[in-house]
């Protein structure tokens, strides 16, 4: 199988202060982790709240540095991109971030059109008739209106505003899209169509996915495969359908098993209050 | 769940009937609840669900009385028969001190940081003259009941020194302590993660079936409420849209607000394109004068832009639609197969 992504026995180590009667340490925040992920693929990382799935993804994408181990894109170590500027520039474009709340990907200043056209001229070397083309493509690729382009990011909705932050990281056309909780916060009504839209997407543009997500319900629907995270490993692993179907892990049974359903008794475990 | 219905004829505990709510909006009035009406019996549970912005805060705040400057109502709040809108400053005081209970979503925003959590569980119980000794002792059986095994270390802690669970159990256990007859729950699990919003549940619905309290759940998560409640009532825009049993809500909903809800959520256990109902939610005051759901209902007709359809029986729902005897059992909602997401076409079996 061709590789876009490969994670390679990942670490991260955070030092930690000491504070109010605990000890100042180290603190193991992503341990030994690694995956690949397809050209087209979607692959999803969950966990439950502080497994490490944000710090692996902050990994890829080049904004945190791995205490040990190696990111590579098609194969080739993320490092050696360094190199030159031109060959970062290039390979800056080819992943793209889209995180919960869209306005750390907005300008609140800016129009929605306003911003995708700024990028694009920073990286390509287009005219104005080209550019203005390609950020209405883009709009309705995501199923934004002229209007909707026009307006700045407040005067959208939550889940126009996420449409727009998907369409900005689409500009590029990026290999690899890394979603961190992107449908989280929306409505559940508003969730199904950037769902739908991504499955759409995929389809269409041939981007990868890395979906970060803690909602087993949303990785079904998006993903082929999955890694299970659980305090900083990988605890699982396999075909999304596999593991939800078939879960062999003791930590990804009790996930599964907290999900509400028509049925569903919450049950106390026997371990309550061990935990800080 | 087994619901315990009131002998026939006895008011229910809490009745909110044709709700309306104002509030002012740089000097001018906007509406924030159009017509909110539900019951919830002693010792039953009312899931209130609905979306972000569909007024279910601002229904609680209104139970509480707990209401921004300025702010108008309109419609019946009985607690036990009385008109809470009308009690006078020391019945308000008794009602809210010892009759009704809160636990919100966000504990570190509802709890002094500077009190550790010994001295926040006794405080009410110390203003109403218990010795120290025994407002301690009953605050550390409270704590193990809601599953805090090493109770007295966790009196002396402060609120930053526990997990968001273990926060959000001290915050039950302090809504217990006054003995209250009706709990309000406003998302009280929201910020948890699955398997920690489960513990929280579990502890929620011992308790509140062990004291026979009532409870109005609020949520976005249907299929929680649902497995958690006796009854569910589906809020939209400030309008209660349907209530029906919980239990069998999944096959018996009516509203096509409701049926589209259920169809929206994905699930864990297969993979279907999902039904997306189209557009985003509204709030009360962009409503027309018509049916608060018409602009993303695939069954509008024009008598649903007019008039404004009042919650009625229908079968054991109550339901706000102008066309549920007829769309009964036949809404199917099947999303088209193709990438045409701009506005995802429903096919309807009706
Ligand atoms: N910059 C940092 N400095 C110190 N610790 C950090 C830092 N970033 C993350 N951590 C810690 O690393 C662990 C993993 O965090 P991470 O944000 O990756 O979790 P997550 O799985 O994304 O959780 P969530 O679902 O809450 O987003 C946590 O214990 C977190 O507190
Ligand atoms: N203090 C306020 N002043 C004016 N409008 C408000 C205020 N608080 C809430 N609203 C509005 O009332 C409506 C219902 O809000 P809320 O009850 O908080 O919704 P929910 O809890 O269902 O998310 C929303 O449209 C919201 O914007
Ligand atoms: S009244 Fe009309 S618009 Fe409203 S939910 Fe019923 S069919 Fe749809
Ligand atoms: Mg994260
Ligand atoms: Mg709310």
């Amino acid at each position: 199988m061709s590789e876009l992504l490969g994670v390679e026995n990942l670490r991260k180590v955070f030092p930690v202060r000491a504070s109010a009667g605990e000890p100042a340490g180290d603190l193991v925040a992503v341990d030994d982790v690694s995956f690949t992920l397809p050209p087209g693929g979607s692959l999803a990382v969950v966990g439950e709240s502080g497994s490490g799935k944000t710090t692996v993804a902050r990994m890829v994408v080049g904004l945190e540095t791995p205490t040990a181990g190696r990111i590579t894109l098609d194969g080739e170590s993320r490092e050696a991109a360094r190199a030159g500027r031109g060959a970062r520039k290039a390979r800056a474009r080819q992943i793209q971030m889209v995180f919960q709340d869209p306005y750390t990907s907005l300008d609140s200043r800016q129009t929605i059109e306003g911003a995708i056209e700024e990028l694009l001229r920073a990286h390509f070397d287009w005219d104005a008739a080209r550019r203005r083309e390609r950020v209405a493509e883009l709009l309705d690729q995501v199923g934004l209106d002229k209007r909707q382009g026009g307006a700045r990011p407040r005067a959208l909705s939550g889940g126009q505003r996420q449409r727009a932050a998907i369409a900005r990281a689409l500009a590029l056309e990026p290999r690899l899209l890394i979603l961190d909780e992107a449908v989280a916060a929306l409505d559940v009504s508003v969730q199904a169509q950037i769902i739908n839209l991504l499955t759409d997407l995929r389809a269409e543009t041939g981007v990868a996915y890395l979906f970060i997500s803690h909602d087993l319900g949303v990785v079904r629907q998006i993903s082929d495969d999955c890694v299970v995270m659980h305090r900083g490993r990988v605890v699982e692993a396999g075909r999304t359908t596999a593991v939800l179907d078939d879960p062999q892990d003791a930590y990804t049974r009790r996930l599964l098993s907290a999900v509400p359903r028509p049925g569903w008794v919450p049950r106390r475990r026997a371990t309550s209050g061990a935990s800080v | 769940m087994n619901s315990r219905p009131n002998p026939p004829g006895a008011d229910p505990l809490v009745r909110v009937s044709h709700l309306r709510l104002d509030i002012p909006v740089r000097g001018e009035p906007r509406r924030v609840l159009h017509d909110v009406s539900f019951e919830v019996g002693a010792g039953v549970a009312l899931g209130l669900v609905g979306e972000s912005g569909s007024g279910k805060s601002m229904t609680t705040r209104v139970l509480m009385r707990l209401l921004p400057h300025g702010a108008a109502t309109d419609g019946d709040v009985l607690f036990d028969g009385t008109p809470v809108t009308g009690m006078d400053r020391r019945a308000l005081r008794r009602y809210r001190s010892s009759e009704v209970a809160m636990v919100y979503q966000d504990p570190r925003a509802a709890i002094n940081p500077v009190y550790t959590v010994g001295a926040f569980l006794t405080e009410a119980l110390r203003e109403q003259k218990v010795s120290r000794k025994e407002a301690e002792e009953r605050a550390v059986a409270l704590l193990r009941e809601v599953g805090i095994t090493d109770a007295p270390r966790r009196m002396r802690q402060y609120p930053h020194q526990l997990s968001g669970g273990l926060l959000q159990r001290v915050m039950i256990a302090s809504a217990m302590l006054t003995k209250p007859r009706l709990l309000i729950a406003d998302e009280p699990t929201t910020a948890l993660d699955v398997t920690t919003q489960e513990e929280v549940m579990a502890i929620l619905d011992e308790q509140r079936r062990e004291r026979g309290l009532a409870l109005v759940f609020i949520t976005h998560d249907l299929d929680l409420a649902a497995a958690v409640t006796d009854r569910i009532a589906v809020m939209y825009a400030g309008t209660v849209l349907e209530t029906a049993a919980s239990a069998n809500l999944h096959e018996t909903a009516l509203h096509p607000y409701t049926v589209g809800l259920l169809a929206s959520r994905p699930s864990t256990v297969d993979v279907k394109r999902l039904w997306a109902i189209p557009g985003r939610p509204v709030s009360a005051f962009e409503a027309g004068p018509g049916c608060v759901f018409t602009e993303r209902c695939p069954f509008a007709q024009d008598r649903c832009r007019a008039e404004r359809p009042a919650l009625r029986t229908v079968d054991d729902h109550q339901v706000a639609c102008h066309r549920a005897e007829e769309l009964r059992g036949r809404i199917t909602y099947e999303a088209d197969g193709h990438a045409d997401h701009q506005h995802d076409e429903q096919t309807e079996s009706v």
